[in-house]
């Protein structure tokens, strides 16, 4: 009973059930014991669930949450890609701009928040602006870092076939640099979902992040609270699952390996 | 001579980043001049208010309330995440059981659980200190499940055709083979913790960074604080991966496989 011994299909199914269940009775339990009135047992917060499907607020909100994504993300890839390509392939501009962007990197999104305010007012565009920015420098490195650990005999041969620097780019390097680019875009589609939630928490009023701190607000609702939470978890799950598709397709096309 | 190119071009390294930062600073400041709001500080305002903070001794405390919070998150959930994500890594079935359980929980982002922390622990630093370790804890038993299922088989079955017993087959092998991958989970997850922590001093506590940047926006509007707010933020959140970064080259010359 080792890491290493192959478990038969029937415990692939069982464990993970056995796993859930002892959680949730353990939840129920200690909701029970506590004897606390606020925080929901898994049964209210079931219930929750449904009440906020039947009022039809939830698909909204959760629409609102992944169009803000899509947008402030969409634009960080648009600009983030091409501009990483570019500061990888030319090293001396990286030098230039390196220290700059080491410095505006670790600075937590939510920090912009004020200055988004005031650039954008209250409202959807404050929130994609924040989700740009978040999303945005992992781009840029990991675009940086893929380009510049392509092997040189690649660019050298390419070179020798005669390729101008725009088709090397888009021939020889995009490819090859293209795995380590989309784990950086994986690990900034996480990161942008965890910007939406904290953004619309204070600067927008809708949204999952916004339905949160609003059951909490109005009436104390924690088992819609419990619910919201739980539900931001499974869309992060989906997203991070049809990225990882996204991969194995991408990876199969435009793979070096594959090329012919 | 020789000795005098490399001078110069040192030189040429240096100057040529200040000089970018340079120009940024001087477009940022005729941005500024140019805008008639005057809401945003330029530069210059910015520098005022770091000393407005220094001399109030504001700043200081804040940095030290905000790491506080940090060291006490971080510590407790890689003292608690790493040795489970060992244990639960190396038993397959474990693995199989809790996957589901922390696929949903990882992408709930950690500012989400604000409602809950201050249901749980009230306002001030537990809240806080719970909203890292929640955020640290998911990343980095990933990590470490991740880091012994990476394991080669031979290494294990080297090591067990030699003899070893379970506590040095674990202090001899394992522990080598994980440490690399561990260092570089840990040092993203501090990235998130210094997000987490200016994110959660915004919503949950009154001292921290966070809070400065959310204090000088509503009394009064202080914007040049809030620049250098998020300035020192950025400034910070870079020397903790540096230091992270030196850690990774000390101890994978130590401890990595390639040193044996």
């Amino acid at each position: 009973m080792n890491g290493f011994s192959q478990p038969g299909r029937v415990e692939r199914v069982f464990w993970p059930i056995l796993a859930t269940a002892l959680l949730l009775a353990l939840w129920c339990y200690s909701v029970r014991w506590s004897g606390t009135r606020v925080f929901p047992s898994p049964v209210e917060v079931e219930r929750g669930l449904a009440e906020l499907l039947r009022h039809h607020v939830l698909w909204g909100d959760i629409v609102d949450s992944l169009r803000r994504v899509a947008y402030g993300y969409g634009a960080a890839v648009a600009i983030g890609v091409p501009l990483g390509l570019t500061l990888g392939w030319y090293p001396a501009a990286n030098q230039v701009v390196n220290p700059v962007m080491q410095i505006l990197r670790p600075i937590s999104p939510i920090a912009w928040i004020p200055v988004a305010i005031i650039f954008f007012g209250v409202g959807d565009d404050a929130a994609v602006f924040l989700i740009f920015l978040g999303s945005f420098f992992p781009i840029v490195v990991a675009a940086i870092n893929g380009v510049s650990s392509v092997p040189a005999v690649y660019r050298h041969a390419g070179r020798n076939f005669g390729l101008t620097p725009p088709q090397l780019l888009a021939k020889v390097l995009f490819p090859a640099a293209l795995p380590q680019i989309l784990v950086g875009l994986r690990i900034a589609l996480g990161i942008a979902w965890l910007v939406v939630v904290a953004a619309e928490m204070i600067a927008v009023d809708s949204g999952l992040g916004y339905l949160v701190i609003d059951s909490r607000n109005s009436g104390k609702r924690y088992d819609l609270v419990v619910a919201a939470i739980l539900l931001i978890g499974v869309i992060g799950l989906v997203l991070d699952v049809l990225f990882r598709r996204l991969e194995k397709l991408r990876s199969v096309r435009w793979g070096f390996r594959f090329e012919s | 001579m020789r000795d005098d190119n490399a001078a110069r071009m040192n030189l040429r390294l240096l100057l040529r980043p200040l000089a970018f930062i340079a120009v940024l600073l001087l477009l940022w400041e005729i941005g500024i001049r140019r805008q008639s709001s005057h809401l945003l500080p330029g530069p210059w305002g910015t520098v005022e208010g770091i000393v407005d903070l220094v001399r109030h001794g504001l700043l200081l405390k804040y940095i030290v309330a905000s790491l506080f919070r940090v060291t006490w998150g971080f510590t407790l959930a890689a003292a608690l995440a790493i040795p489970l994500g060992l244990a639960v890594g190396w038993y397959r079935r474990a693995e199989m059981a809790l996957n589901p359980i922390l696929q949903i929980l990882r992408p709930i982002s950690p500012l989400a659980w604000i409602p809950i922390a201050i249901l749980w622990f009230g306002v001030g630093d537990l809240a806080a200190i719970f909203l890292i370790f929640v955020g640290c804890f998911f990343p980095l038993m990933l990590t470490a499940i991740n880091a012994v299922r990476s394991i080669p088989a031979v290494y294990v079955n080297a090591g067990r055709n030699f003899g070893l017993g379970t506590p040095s087959l674990v202090y001899r092998v394992l522990y080598p083979a994980v440490v690399p991958n561990l260092i570089v989970g840990l040092r993203i997850t501090l990235g998130i913790a210094w997000l987490v922590v200016v994110a959660a001093e915004m919503i949950a506590v009154s001292s921290g960074l966070g809070f400065l940047i959310v204090d000088a926006r509503n009394a009064g509007n202080r914007y040049d604080l809030v620049v250098a707010g998020m300035l020192i933020i950025g400034v910070i959140g870079l020397l903790l991966d540096l230091g992270m970064q030196s850690l990774e080259k000390v101890k994978s010359f130590r401890w990595g496989y390639s040193e044996d």
